[in-house]
Order: structure tokens, then C-alpha cells, then sequence
């Protein structure tokens, strides 16, 4: 058998789940809060651990579920291995060296895909990973973090458009629909190596790709865990209380508020930390709901 | 057409892909079924081979036959070519994406 064992991913999902921890409350730290950090220099890490050593390694372990070749689960590893680095404090060289490798593999399998299938949104999806791997080359090359920025964001937002794409294929899009697609997809990736400035990353995480992290995961996790995750109206309270902390970070920026600011970011860790819970309970139901019907 | 091979895709109505809630005889994803006295051969592809469901959805559609193909084998292949398009779904499935 070519792919991994449901069981061996639970452990690569864990080091993503790891690097959140630790990126929140370095993140945290960042916005004035004492929260007690495994290493100090992770707050300079914070944007590392949450896109190379989160979602770096969620998307890289949710391709190689796609792609079901033993060598695509090397992405996630390493990745996932150069957060734990990080939060045993072995600095930035040992961090980003894996967390590239990982991005490499990524790129690799994305390519794979667009291979098996040409399409705008596997082109999509292999141009996020790209931005990835370019990002973190930068990153080992001594470029600052803030230079670095529009590179990690147009993995996530590549990432997330290629799969929304493919998602409109069931009503496929007019010609016109497809054409401005490209002329936005040019114009993203034309901002990103030019690296325009992209101001508050923080919010366009929050806001826009952890929500749609937390629309996904009741899907994804069946098929990469092969654990069920029933629906319940509960899970919009953590999407809820994550776009209310988007907002009063926003607004605490705009009107000069830093309080506001301090208290958004804990509403944050709070609506993750909720997203989480809510995930987990579910996922014990669904177990509970299995035995009873069996 | 075969009493088998309709009670082997009448099962799998059952698989339903669940990102878009829809089964995958009507989604088009059934490329062929062959029975034999020995064993059950499905061929069948994925939306998306960027879809991190197949082995899933395949997993589902090994049991659903494995219910109406007792005691023989069951091959689910998973194939990328051709790859998927919407056209390849039923016309009730169109009509529920709103075609």
C-alpha cells in the first residue's frame, strides 16, 4: 500500500495543532499578554509557526491524503518537525530548513496534481505551494519577516482560491467569470513578487482563512482521519466569536484603541481555542452515536 | 444490462461525496462496472484528484458493493482519465447545482 494509515497522520495533524499553540501564544505575547512561551525567541516566530508550521502543514497533509503517496506525507513531517524545533527552542536555522523541505515537497506534490489533471485551479493550487517555497527561500536567506509576508499570504489565498474553484466546477463558470479570475490571479501574483505591502496579515488570516479552516474541517477530517465530526449548530459559535475578534481588532487599529487590540487577540486565541473544543466534542458524539447504532 | 450491475450501481447511490452531499452514481464519478462470478470491478474517479476524499469515498463504495456481492471480491480503481467534468453528471444532479 502506497498511502499512510489513518492512525500514522493523527501525529502529523498533532505537530500542526503544536506550531497553532504555540504561534497563538506567541502571537499573544506579541500584543502585550504574559503568556509563558517553551522558547522566548518564539515571538519572533509567530508568522513561521502559524503559516509554515499550521496550515503548512494541515494543507500539506490534507494533499498527500489527495495524492496517497507515502512520499507526499514527508511535507507535513518536516514541516511539522520545524515547529517543534522551534518550540524547543532550536532557532531560526532549524526551524526553516525543515519548514522549507516541507513547502518543496508540497510544491512537488501540487505539481503532481496539476500533472494528473490541467486546470486553472490545480495551476492555482501549484502556485500557492510556489509561494510557499519562495517565501520560505527568502526566509532562508536572511530576508526580513515582513518581506516575506505577501509571499506565506499568497500561499493561503492561492491555496484557498484553487479549492474554491474547483468547488464552482459543479456549476462551471462562464467564460467571462474565468477570464477575471485570471486577470485577479495575475494581479495577486504580480503583487507578491513585486511585495507590495500587505497591511494587518494577522486579520486576513483570522478573518478570512481560518474561517474558512473552520467551514472545512468537518469534512476534512473523515477523510483524512477517518474520524466522523456530526454537524451541529454549535459550530458557528466559534465562527462567530472569531469574526466579533476580527472586528474589534480592526476597529481597535483604526481608532487608536490598543486595549481593544490586547483584548481582540484573546478573544482570537479564545474563538480557536473554541473551534477546537467544539471539533473534538463532535468528533466524541460521532464515536458515542457509532457504538450505539452498532 | 445485468441485474448485478444495477444492483451494484443502485449501491452505489449510496456513496455520497460529502462536500457536495451528492451520490456518486449521479455525480458522474462511475465510469464502469464489470461482474464476474468471482468478483465485482469498479471503476470510478474523483471530482478532483486534488481531493483529499477519494481513498474515503472509495473506502465507502467497497463496502456498499461488498453488501450486494457477497463472498466475491471487490475492486474499487480509482482512474484519472478522463478527468471529471461536471458535463459527465446525471441530469438530476445538474438540475440540483442549479444548471
Amino acid at each position: 500500500m502506497a498511502d499512510v494509515r489513518p492512525a500514522l497522520r493523527f501525529p502529523l495533524l498533532l505537530l500542526g495543532f503544536l506550531s497553532l499553540a504555540a504561534g497563538v501564544g506567541a502571537g499573544l505575547v506579541r500584543l502585550g499578554w504574559n503568556v509563558p512561551l517553551p522558547a522566548p525567541e518564539l515571538t519572533l516566530l509567530h508568522g513561521p509557526l502559524m503559516v509554515g508550521g499550521f496550515f503548512g502543514t494541515v494543507i500539506g497533509l490534507e494533499r498527500a491524503v489527495a495524492l496517497a503517496r507515502r512520499w507526499a506525507y514527508l511535507g507535513p513531517l518536516a514541516s511539522g518537525l520545524g515547529a517543534a524545533a522551534a518550540v524547543a527552542g532550536a532557532g531560526t536555522p532549524a526551524t526553516a530548513l525543515p519548514i522549507f523541505f516541507g513547502s518543496l515537497v508540497l510544491l512537488a506534490a501540487s505539481l503532481t496534481v496539476f500533472a494528473r489533471q490541467r486546470a486553472l485551479f490545480t495551476f492555482c493550487l501549484a502556485a500557492g505551494a510556489a509561494c510557499w517555497s519562495a517565501g520560505n527561500l527568502l526566509w532562508l536567506l536572511g530576508l526580513p519577516l515582513p518581506g516575506l509576508v505577501p509571499w506565506w499570504m499568497g500561499f493561503l489565498v492561492l491555496t484557498i482560491a484553487g479549492e474554491r474553484l474547483e468547488l464552482a466546477r459543479f456549476l462551471p463558470p462562464s467564460s467571462t467569470a474565468v477570464r477575471l479570475f485570471g486577470v485577479i490571479l495575475a494581479a495577486v501574483l504580480v503583487g507578491i513578487v513585486l511585495s507590495l505591502p500587505l497591511p494587518r496579515p494577522g486579520t486576513l488570516l483570522l478573518g478570512f482563512v481560518f474561517a474558512m479552516v473552520f467551514g472545512h474541517a468537518p469534512i476534512i477530517f473523515p477523510a483524512v482521519l477517518r474520524l466522523a465530526v456530526p454537524y451541529n449548530p454549535g459550530f458557528y459559535l466559534p465562527l462567530a466569536l472569531l469574526h466579533a475578534s476580527v472586528l474589534a481588532r480592526v476597529a481597535g487599529d483604526l481608532l487608536g484603541w490598543l486595549d481593544w487590540r490586547g483584548g481582540a487577540g484573546v478573544l482570537n486565541g479564545i474563538a480557536l481555542l473554541a473551534f477546537v473544543a467544539s471539533t473534538a466534542a463532535a468528533v466524541v458524539r460521532g464515536r458515542r452515536g457509532a457504538q450505539r447504532s452498532a | 444490462m445485468s441485474t448485478t450491475e444495477e444492483r451494484v450501481r443502485a449501491a452505489l447511490r449510496a456513496v455520497i461525496d460529502p462536500e457536495v452531499g451528492m451520490n456518486a452514481v449521479d455525480l458522474g464519478l462511475v465510469y464502469g462496472i464489470e461482474v464476474t462470478p468471482q468478483r465485482v470491478h469498479v471503476r470510478m474517479t474523483m471530482t478532483t484528484p486534488a481531493c483529499p476524499m477519494g481513498s474515503y469515498i472509495a473506502d465507502q463504495a467497497r463496502e456498499a458493493v461488498a453488501g450486494v456481492a457477497p463472498g466475491g471480491e471487490v475492486r474499487i480503481e480509482l482512474v484519472w482519465d478522463p478527468p471529471w467534468d461536471a458535463s459527465m453528471m446525471s441530469p438530476e444532479a445538474k438540475k440540483n447545482f442549479g444548471w
